[in-house]
Formats: C-alpha cells, structure tokens, sequence
C-alpha cells in the first residue's frame, strides 16, 4: 500500500510542480505586460489631467489678459477724467474674483506734471473690501518696478515672476502689465492687474490620481508656483529643492520644464520610483505630476495577488483530484502485487483481481494470469517429473540390488583356496560382472565388462552371468564355454553391445588352471616369491559379436602360493581429473607391493584404495570389478 | 573427439582426433552418421591423432564395421597408436577391423 500511495502522491506532486510552473510563468508574463499596459496608461491619465489643469489656468490667465487688454482701450477715453480711472481700477478689482489688484501706471508728467501718476484699487486680504489710491510716491519708485519697466522696454504684455506681496496681505502674486501707446505710439501708461495666486497651490493640491502624488507649477525660473503645502516652500525653485535632496534626476526635470518641453521622466522620489508628467503653459510656466509607481500598481498587485489565490486553490484541487484518481488508477496494481506475493508463497491458484479495461494494467493481468496458469503447468509437470524420476530412482535401486545380488557374496573359506572379489559400477547399475563356484574340486571364475555402462549394460552382464553359471556349470572346456555362451548372447544382438570376459577352472588339487580370454584385459599372476606378470593370452574376441567365433582355450600351471589378479579396465582406465590413467604398469607395480599382503580381501581393498588415492576424487567414470585368487 | 569427413563419391577420408569415451560416443554416433549410407563404401579411419577408446568407442567402430559389410563395402583404420592398437588387440577386435 505504501508505494502505490507514494506513486500516486509522486506522480501528483510532478504534475502539480508542472502546472505551478506553467502559472507561475504565465502570471509572471501577466504581471509584466499588465504593469507595463498600467504604467503607460497612468502616464497617459496623469498626463490627461495635467493638461486639463493647464487648461484651466491657461483660461484664467486669458480671462485676465483680456480684461487687462479691455481696461487699456477704456482708459484711453477717460485720460481727462482722474475719478473715471480710478472708477475703472476699482471695477476691475471688484468685477474680477480673481484680480486682487489693478494698477494704471501713467508715465513721468502725464498728469499735471506730476512725477507719479496711479490709480491703484486692491482688495483688502482681510476684509474684502476694494480700496483705491494713488499708487507712485519717492517710496514707492513704480518706474523701477519690474512689472512697469520690463514691459515698456519689451513693449508687449507681460507676466512677472511671481512675487510675495509683503504690502499687501502676505500674497503670492504675478502680475500681468500691459504697455498702453499713444497717437504717437509714445508709452502712455502701463496697465496691470495683480493675480493672487494662492487659490493655484489649492487647485493642484487637489490633482491627486494617487495617494503620494503630487501637482506643481513653476515659473520661468524654476521658481515654484503652486504646490501642495506651498508655505514651506514658498519662494523656492526646483533647482535649490532638488539641490536640498540631493536628487539630480528632479533637477533634470526643473530643467526640461522650464526649456518648455512636455514628456514623462522617471526619479526618485522620497526614495520610491516615481514618474513625473510634464507641459509648459503659454506664459512660460510649466506644470507637473508626479506619481509613485508603487502606487500606480498597487490596483494590479491585489489583483495578481487574487490570482495567486485562485491558482493556489485551483492548484490544491488538481492535486486532490490527481491523487485520488491515479490511487484509484493505479489500485489494481496493489491487488496485483498481494496477488503476486500470494503466488510466490505458492498458491498457484490466487484470484487475480477483476479488471476490465484493456490498457497497460489490463495488459499487465493477462501477463499475470499467463504466468499464474504457466507456473501451475510448469508445477504440475515437475511434480510429475519428480514422481516419475523417483519411481525411476526406486525402480534402479531395485535393480541394483538384483544386480548385486547375482554376483556371489559369500567366499568359501578353505585351506587350499582364498578369493574375493569386489564390484563397483559407476552408475547406480554396472555393466561389469564377475562369478565363481566350486565343482568337483575345480574353482570355475570370470570376469567380464560389458561394453557401456547403466541400464542396457546391466541387462547384458545379467545375460551374460546367467549364460556363464549355465553353461560353465556342463564341465565343459574353456574354449566351449566361451563359444556357447558367445553364440547365446549374439544371437539377436542387433544393438552392438558385447562384453569382455575372462574365464578360467583351476583345479584345487593341481594348480592346473584352463582359462579363456573373450577380448578382456590381461590379467595379473603373481609368483609364490612375489613378482608379478601379465598372463600370455590369446585374446579371441568380444563376446556377442559373431556367432560362431572360434574361441580357443589355453593352460597354465600355478604353483602353491601363486596369486591371480583379475580386473576390469575401470582399474586400468582410472583417471585423474586431468585424464592421465592409472594403467598396466602401476597394476603391475601395486601386484608386486602387495604380495606381501596375504589376504584376498584385504589385497582387493588395497587395489582398490591405490585406485582411489590415483584418481584423487575424481569421479568415477567406469564400473570398476576387482577378484583375488590366491592358491 | 573431432571428426572431419573428406568424401569423394564412396571414398571417405575420415580423420579422428582426440579422446573417444562415453561421455562424447553418442556425439560420435551422430559424427559418423554420414558413412552410415551408401552403397560400397570404401573407408579409411585415420587415427593418427586418436588418443583413447573406451569400451562404448569400440562399439561404435563396430556398428560402423557391421554396417559397411552389410553394405559390401570396406573399412581400413590407419595411423593408430600403441595404446589404442592394444585395446583393439586384447578385446580381439583387430580381428574384425582391418587396421594397419
């Protein structure tokens, strides 16, 4: 259960990391574009309202223009008539909200000869009311004034830089004058209307598209104009603020602004990127907006900040929703897997879980069921292998013993007679065979070796034996034994199969020993004063080869004390693992040790064990038959 | 044991090389499957490098040897050392094989 959990919750965390990524990266690619597209379009609104406050300055400086123009044809009319002008300053004053003050400046002795000539009407700051009065006196030098020298010398309209009327209330005012010509185009008076400027700074300060920004206006100096909390900086120009702040970027743009130019810049204001919109007015002022980027973005974040949000939560349902499905896909494969634990404990018979779709897992069940049905076929095939080969194994061990059975076991015990003899197959049956008895004071022996080893082997030598017991039993000479028992067994001997065998009747009381060889190996006598030699045979042929074979017999005398050694080639053929056989000479040279050894029994496991020692553990490769025949 | 057969219509050259015991004799079998066919075959078995028979080896040479006079032909084994002459010699088998 635990991996397929950790499956299920792997491969949900892959896919919700994929898709974080995709909105992260689409909500970032949103965020830039969207702050760029409300960047400009906060540029272009402050813009907008910039130039509609522009707009309504211009107006009102136009309305003044205007007025001042009119009052200058008026009072051309009115030059003899002192209360008439002073009537029409007045008017100006009360008539105009805006005009806080109107001068008409005549020049040096136009009036009477008199030095100064002004009417002059100004609303009181503090009551309202508009009083008159002559303006010029030797304090009050009007000649010298800016706002009645520049003009006349310029000969044109012009705006003064505002100024802080100490006189007259504690205002901030610019002054438009007009030069007034005669016939003879001869200055005549210069005209001009106070515009208190207060009501400017009241005006920007409420431009506010965001909570820090700003609205200023500045004059052709630099010198601020209007400006929220204008007190503070009343008198000051852009320059020796930026100045005071260290803010280079602000005196860049106190100077595009009084070069007249309208665009957009960016700085740093009390620390937070900000933009400032700018445009000159007519009159040579030009006015600004600043905003706080932060500010300006502050709408989108919260909205980016809502997306987030419903990412998050959409997010948070995928992965519940891929987490449960792909458990639920992906279930099956933990029924599977108990399933496959079940088999593997063997029970071959474990219902496969239902599934009825045919995608990869229901592939991966017909693979199951195919190993699940292969499995119990393979099962049931070896349990009827290993029953057949048990029943085989039985049925050999059985034939061993048969086999074992038909050699004899018991040696006679006699003062003129000690044999033994030994049989080893290979197999668990062999093809190897040896027998004796006793008639009639005569010891008839063989020994024999079937050609191949096993099963078809055994069943020749058991022929064979019989054949021998049979027909050597009839007292028969050698060369007859052989020949009968030869023209037995070959008939209908189709496999090819023939046995080796020496046989031999050595009569007890002479030592006279008629023996036959049937193709076998040379076997060994021993002297009474203990030198061995192979026996000088004829060796006929194999037995069951050809019927009819003329075997033919011969004789040796044995001496009291004599030994014969009779063996099979799996003595001679012993081999070392690396294929080297023990061979006639080391037979010969082990007969000639163990003379001394008196007993047949003991002499025989001494052959054996010499063998043995040979071979080194290898495993035996041929049925191996020892006899020992001492007389 | 290897086993290289050379045939020139019923003539085979047949050259034995190695160990012929009973772990390789029904191999062997399968070997000298060829010069089990034909009629009149002469065949000559070169043992020269033939280092050892067993009793099944025996055998088989003579199955081969019933099969070619079954078949009127002739079989001649040449080049065989001592030790392997001697095995023919004591089972009588140089009696019924033509070695040379």
């Amino acid at each position: 259960m635990t991996s397929s959990k950790s499956f299920s919750k792997r491969l949900s965390m892959f896919v919700l990391l994929f898709t974080s990524l995709l909105f992260l990266i689409s909500i970032f690619i949103a965020a830039v574009s969207s702050h760029k597209l409300i960047a400009e379009e906060a540029t272009r609104s402050a813009t907008n309202m910039l130039d509609a406050v522009n707009n309504e300055v211009q107006r009102k400086l136009q309305d003044i223009e205007s007025s001042v123009r009119n009052l200058s044809w008026v009072i051309k009319d009115n030059l003899d008539d002192d209360q008439a002008l002073y009537h029409l300053t007045e008017r100006m004053v009360r008539e105009n909200a805006d005009i806080s003050g109107c001068a008409i400046a005549f020049r040096d002795g136009f009036h009477e000869g008199e030095h100064f000539f002004s009417p002059y009407s100004y609303r009181d700051a503090d009551t309202e009311a508009v009083l008159t009065m002559q303006l010029g006196n030797d304090s009050y030098d009007y000649f010298f004034m800016d706002w009645y020298l520049i003009p006349s010398l310029l000969k044109k309209p012009y705006w003064s830089e505002p100024y802080f009327d100490e006189g007259g209330g504690q205002q901030f005012m610019t002054t438009y004058s007009v030069p007034v010509y005669d016939a003879d185009d001869s200055l005549l008076a210069v005209v001009t209307a106070d515009l208190n400027i207060d009501w400017l700074s009241e005006t920007v300060s409420q431009i506010k598209p965001y909570g820090n920004s700003h609205m200023f206006l500045i004059g052709r100096n630099g010198q601020f104009l209007a400006l929220e909390n204008m007190d503070a900086l009343k008198g000051n120009s852009i320059y020796s603020a930026a100045l005071q702040m260290g803010n280079d970027e602000l005196a860049e743009i106190g100077r595009c602004m009084v070069h007249g130019e309208k665009g957009m810049k960016r700085f740093m204001d009390d620390g937070k990127l900000s933009f400032a919109v700018y445009g000159p007015l007519d009159n040579g002022w030009s006015s600004a907006i600043t905003c706080q980027y932060k500010e300006v973005l502050e709408r989108t974040s919260k909205m980016h900040l809502i997306l987030i949000l419903i990412a998050a939560i959409g997010l948070f349902i995928l992965f519940l929703l891929c987490y449960f499905t792909i458990r639920k896909l992906t279930s099956p494969l933990v029924e599977f897997s108990h399933a496959a634990k079940n088999i593997a404990q063997g029970n071959f018979n474990t219902r496969l879980p239902n599934y009825r779709y045919d995608d990869e897992i229901g592939k991966l069940r017909s693979s199951f069921e195919y190993m699940q049905k292969s499995l119990n076929e393979y099962i049931q095939e070896l349990k009827t292998t290993t029953s057949e080969k048990q029943r085989f194994e039985s049925e050999l061990n059985i034939a061993r013993s048969i086999q074992m059975h038909m050699v004899p076991h018991t040696f006679p015990k006699r003062d003129d007679l000690d044999i033994y003899a030994m049989m080893q197959p290979a197999r668990e049956v062999g093809g190897d065979l040896y027998d004796f008895f006793i008639k009639d004071g005569k010891l008839y022996f063989a020994v024999g070796d079937v050609s191949g080893k096993g099963v078809p082997a055994s069943m020749f030598m058991a022929i064979t034996r019989s054949a021998f017991r049979f027909i050597a039993g009839l007292g028969l000479p050698m060369d007859e034994v052989l020949s009968k028992i030869n023209d037995s067994v070959s008939d209908g001997n189709d496999s090819g199969m023939f046995v080796t065998m020496f046989t031999g009747c050595l009569d007890l009381a002479t030592g006279h020993v008629e023996y036959c060889n049937g193709g076998h190996n040379r076997i060994v006598v021993v002297t009474p004063d203990g030198s061995p030699s192979f026996l000088d045979e004829t060796p006929n042929l194999a037995i069951g080869l050809f019927e009819g074979f003329p075997f033919r017999k011969q004789q040796l005398e044995l001496a009291r004390g004599s030994r014969l050694v009779l063996y099979t080639d799996g003595v001679t053929e012993a081999e070392t693992a690396e294929k080297s056989q023990y061979g006639d000479a080391a037979l010969l040279d082990w007969a000639g040790k163990a003379a001394g050894i008196t007993s047949a029994r003991d002499a025989a496991e001494d052959l054996m064990a010499s063998v043995r020692t040979f071979t080194g553990g290898n495993e035996q490769n041929d049925d191996i038959t020892i006899m020992i025949i001492n007389f | 044991m290897n086993v290289t057969i050379n045939r020139e219509e019923n003539r085979f050259n047949v050259v034995l090389q190695g160990r012929l015991d009973t772990t390789n004799a029904d191999q062997f079998q399968k070997d000298i499957q060829p010069l089990m066919e034909g009629d009149q075959p002469e065949i000559t078995l070169d043992c020269t490098d033939m280092e050892y028979t067993s009793s099944q080896g025996l055998r088989m040479f003579l199955m081969l040897q019933k099969s070619v006079n079954a078949r009127g032909g002739r079989m001649t084994m040449t080049g065989m050392k001592p030790q392997v002459k001697e095995v023919f010699d004591i089972t009588g088998f140089s009696n019924i094989i033509r070695i040379i």
